[in-house]
């Protein structure tokens, strides 16, 4: 069974976390406020560490952390549920297509089995980053062009057509 | 914010949730050394990355839907207080002359101060639609008007100021119709229990160079200093259980348009900023 190592909850979980409730609210069209994010994210990453001890299969555990992502957005940030289980989904999803992406190619560049990478704690972390800094990079576009799913016009419009043309 | 309507929503979440399922059993497969050529694994990324993909396009595609629903609910309530403000003006025609003729009547037989009185109140009336003509938006106008009307029906005094014709409002009609709504509707709740002579409620509409100023005010008693910054926080409320929404909702639209709201006490005065468009 996977099992986290303390230092890997320190530098892949929180920060993944972080990226995972950040894009998915931007997607979703929801304010971002860093203070409630940490706080959220830590919970979340907490929950997935206690989540890993437990003797469940291999996959349970994401599918624990969409529930845990989706409680902590409800209650963070007072979304409706609909909306929550839509973020946890979003970031979850471009996360594991992220990972699935560019792990078989980093496992083939380095030679390795991924059971290899997980025994080894550096070499764990290590594998993350390249997945960390592909979310932030999107994260950071979506927040930069004000990318949503929603149409921003819609909550951030200025002023109506008909008032333009008085 | 507008919730999802439940099939759209389970639409999206499947189409996601497929993705993430070949993700976890691909993953599981590699997990447990099971040999998977690199070919295999590069048709599955391409099977994960579309269906993602049409996950994505598919909730954009709900979301607009609802979006647009919104909308049309939106322009079918402007239509509906359009429709009220015509019929006003169509009412206020009507009842003029009865009025002229009601004036000359008590002019008739010498009865000045009953006169007097008498075109008092028909100017007030009179002054409220002329004032709310000021307003460059029907909707607003209109919403104006509803409230007198609603406050003259529950024997409030209903003081008008209309400054501004609020032309570079950097906010829809809609979301200021709930702006202002909410705050007429709460500061008609609280004088409510008061004698009839004491019950009043004000509302401003100013401008200086950089914003718009409105301001609601009522006669009601006065706002606890600790209570003041907890009136905005959803859930709060003073008048049961499941209120508390309004203020929470009026101070999320002046924030997302870059204003401000604050509030004074006694007398309760609620006092929102928003800034013109086109300015900082």
């Amino acid at each position: 069974m996977d099992k986290m190592p303390l230092i890997a909850l320190i530098f892949q979980s929180i920060p993944e976390s972080i990226l995972i409730l950040t894009l998915g609210l931007t997607l979703m069209g929801v304010e971002i406020k860093w203070q409630r994010i940490i706080p959220a994210a830590v919970i979340s990453s907490l929950c997935s560490y206690f989540v890993r001890e437990l003797p469940i299969p291999y996959g349970v555990h994401t599918l624990i952390g969409i529930i845990a992502i989706a409680v902590l957005v409800h209650i963070f940030f007072k979304t409706s549920i609909p909306i929550a289980i839509c973020v946890a989904m979003i970031g979850i999803v471009i996360l594991a297509t992220v990972e699935m992406l560019l792990c078989p190619l980093l496992l083939f560049l380095m030679g390795k089995t991924i059971t290899e990478i997980w025994e080894s704690k550096t070499l764990r972390i290590l594998l993350a980053i390249p997945e960390l800094i592909v979310l932030a990079l999107i994260t950071f576009w979506c927040i930069r062009k004000k990318f949503t799913l929603r149409s921003p016009r819609f909550y951030f419009s200025n002023r109506t057509r008909d008032r333009e043309s008085d | 914010m507008s919730t999802l309507s439940f099939p759209n929503y389970l639409m999206a979440v499947f189409s996601l949730g497929q993705a993430l399922l070949i993700c976890l059993f691909t993953q599981y497969l590699v997990y447990f050394n099971t040999s998977i050529p690199l070919g295999w694994i590069v048709i599955v990324d391409m099977v994960i990355f579309g269906n993602t993909v049409l996950g994505f396009i598919l909730l954009r595609k709900s979301l607009v839907l609802e979006e647009q629903d919104n909308l049309i609910r939106q322009q079918a309530r402007h239509i509906q207080n359009l429709e009220e403000m015509i019929r006003n003006i169509r009412a206020q025609r009507h009842d003029f002359i009865s009025h002229l003729q009601a004036v000359y009547g008590m002019l008739q037989m010498g009865k000045l101060e009953s006169a007097r009185e008498y075109l008092a109140e028909v100017t007030g009336d009179i002054r409220i639609l002329t004032q709310t003509l000021k307003l460059k938006s029907p909707e607003v106008a209109a919403l104006v008007q509803q409230k007198a009307a609603l406050a003259a029906g529950r024997n409030i005094s209903f003081g008008l100021v209309i400054e501004s014709d609020l032309a570079k409002l950097a906010v829809r009609p809609h979301n200021l119709n709930r702006i202002l709504g909410n705050l007429l509707d709460n500061a008609m709740d609280a004088v409510m229990f008061l004698a009839t002579k004491d019950r009043y409620v004000r509302l401003e509409i100013r401008e200086n160079e950089q914003c718009y100023i409105l301001s609601v005010g009522n006669s009601g008693p006065g706002i606890r200093e600790d209570l003041m910054e907890k009136i905005f926080e959803p859930g709060f409320s003073t008048k049961g259980e499941n209120r508390g929404l309004g203020l929470a909702i009026v101070r999320e639209i002046v924030q997302q348009h870059g204003g401000k709201i604050k509030v004074s006490s006694p007398p309760t005065i609620f006092t929102v900023t928003l800034p013109k468009a086109g300015g900082e």
